[in-house]
């Protein structure tokens, strides 16, 4: 049993923006993650679930030439099975691929799963150095906003030991953690397609090789130019910040510069000392603070020198 | 508390019930329905004890909302034998000692169809995939690996 208010299922994306801006209503597509946290408390009592899921206004990917746009309501095993995706944007096929399991991905969706908003997600990392986009609507219309603009920092959810989803602090996350306004809903994603000579590595570490929430996880791109030396590199980690962020922040030292260990390490120290002031936050800082260095040196020996990171022979 | 009437198909039968809003579709299977072989290990999705199969794809009934059920197609662990004749991945968890006390078995052979129906042959590594979001405290998974695999060798091509 769950505890909730009351349950409706709109017919259409504009039946959706006038229940949504109704009191109480709290939209989700697949509702893994909001099933579990409605299971656990009564916060939802006096709320109105209105169901996304499966719309078929919401269930589309669009190739738009060199942008992706999936809908809101396409679910992480439909991007698993379409190969545009995995050809396309292979970074986040990648990541997709690693969230939770079967059953899950089989309800889940990408748009869920940013709107959740949780600092361990599998797919955020891909889509911020993808440089993706969100398109939301609600009474006032709608508008486009960057991924990277998306979240607000939230330094509670860094204290929540697990990052598990029943324990989630937030039982909504729409104003708390994101930048939308209340009622408004995502509706679709934008991507940008990787380039021929965008590599890319999207890594998760998890408790006793499970399936379960990332305890560390990142994404990265990169590229060599033809005389082997780097033209571009981004990492986004998750579960370490308060909201996500990629690096290099500023100028970025790998430019120009043959790859090799010691280079990484110009990025791998910028990280960590971005880590280090959330030093008193971070539940699991003892241990994130070091390993992170380790796996991300791996990963980028992985991009940059074709050294497979332990682990990385999982697939689909 | 908000009820909702739906109509769906529970192993090819078409069910009216009327559900409340608070109702999982695996509190619908067992208490309504009286279909008990669906089970709840977690009730979070992690344990795929509650693994049934909605229109054709593997899920977790525990995190599906009874009141989105109109219009759907559920198949439980008992929509599988026909008159009282097992299917061949149950013949075969019997046969290699992939079941000792039970509790995860209805979850991992529906699991197992929903794979074997989309994928007839698969690798191993594939089957080990597939069942990842299901878990066992028995048996070490080697034996429901073993049975799956020898189910899907009796699959035609």
């Amino acid at each position: 049993m769950i505890q909730v208010g009351d349950y409706c299922r709109p017919a259409s994306v504009a039946e959706a923006v006038t229940l949504c801006a109704r009191e109480g209503a709290v939209s989700f597509a697949g509702g893994t993650d909001l099933m579990v946290k409605a299971r656990g408390r009564s916060q939802f009592r006096d709320k109105t679930f209105v169901d996304l899921g499966g719309m078929s206004e919401l269930s589309f990917i669009r190739d738009e030439g060199e942008t992706i746009s999936i809908g809101a309501a396409v679910t992480l095993t439909q991007l698993l099975q379409t190969a545009a995706i995995k050809e396309s944007v292979p970074l986040l096929w990648q990541a997709a691929s690693r969230v939770a399991n079967r059953q899950v991905r089989n309800r889940a969706t990408l748009a869920g799963n940013i709107a959740n908003a949780c600092p361990a997600s599998d797919c955020i990392p891909a889509l911020m150095v993808l440089g993706a986009s969100v398109t939301v609507t609600g009474t006032e219309g709608e508008r486009t906003i960057p991924v990277a603009e998306l979240f607000r920092s939230c330094e509670a959810c860094l204290r929540h030991d697990g990052m598990q989803v029943r324990t989630c602090f937030f039982l909504e996350t729409v104003t708390k953690k994101l930048t939308l306004r209340q009622g408004e809903l995502i509706t679709s994603l934008e991507i940008s397609k990787q380039s021929a000579e965008q590599r890319s590595v999207f890594y998760k570490l998890t408790e006793n090789r499970s399936s379960g929430m990332a305890v560390l996880n990142f994404a990265m791109t990169g590229s060599l130019g033809a005389d082997g030396t780097v033209t571009a590199f981004s990492v986004c980690p998750g579960g370490v910040f308060p909201k996500p962020r990629c690096f290099p922040e500023r100028e970025n030292p790998l430019l120009g510069r043959l790859p090799d260990r010691a280079l990484f390490q110009s990025i791998v120290q910028e990280i960590s000392d971005s880590l280090a002031a959330e030093k008193d936050t971070l539940a699991g800082y003892a241990y994130k603070s070091r390993v992170l260095p380790e796996i991300l040196q791996d990963g980028m020996a992985q991009l940059f020198l074709g050294i497979p990171m332990e682990g990385s022979e999982w697939s689909i | 508390m908000q009820e909702k009437t739906v109509r769906f198909y529970v192993n090819s039968v078409e069910t009216e019930v009327t559900v409340s809003v608070n109702d999982r579709l695996l509190d619908v299977l067992r208490n309504q329905l009286g279909l008990t072989g669906t089970k709840e290990g977690c009730g979070i999705g992690e344990c795929g004890a509650c693994t049934v199969i909605l229109d054709g794809k593997a899920v977790n009934s525990c995190l599906v909302p009874a009141a989105s059920l109109d219009g759907h197609e559920v198949v439980t662990i008992e929509g599988l034998s026909e008159g009282g004749t097992l299917h061949p991945l149950q013949d075969a968890f019997a046969r290699h000692g992939a079941v000792q006390c039970g509790f995860c078995t209805p979850g991992f052979i529906m699991s197992a169809k929903a794979l074997l129906d989309e994928n007839s042959h698969p690798e191993r590594t594939e089957i080990q995939e597939a069942i990842a979001g299901n878990l066992c405290r028995c048996t070490g998974y080697e034996q429901i690996i073993d049975a799956i695999e020898d189910a899907a060798g009796k699959a035609e091509p």
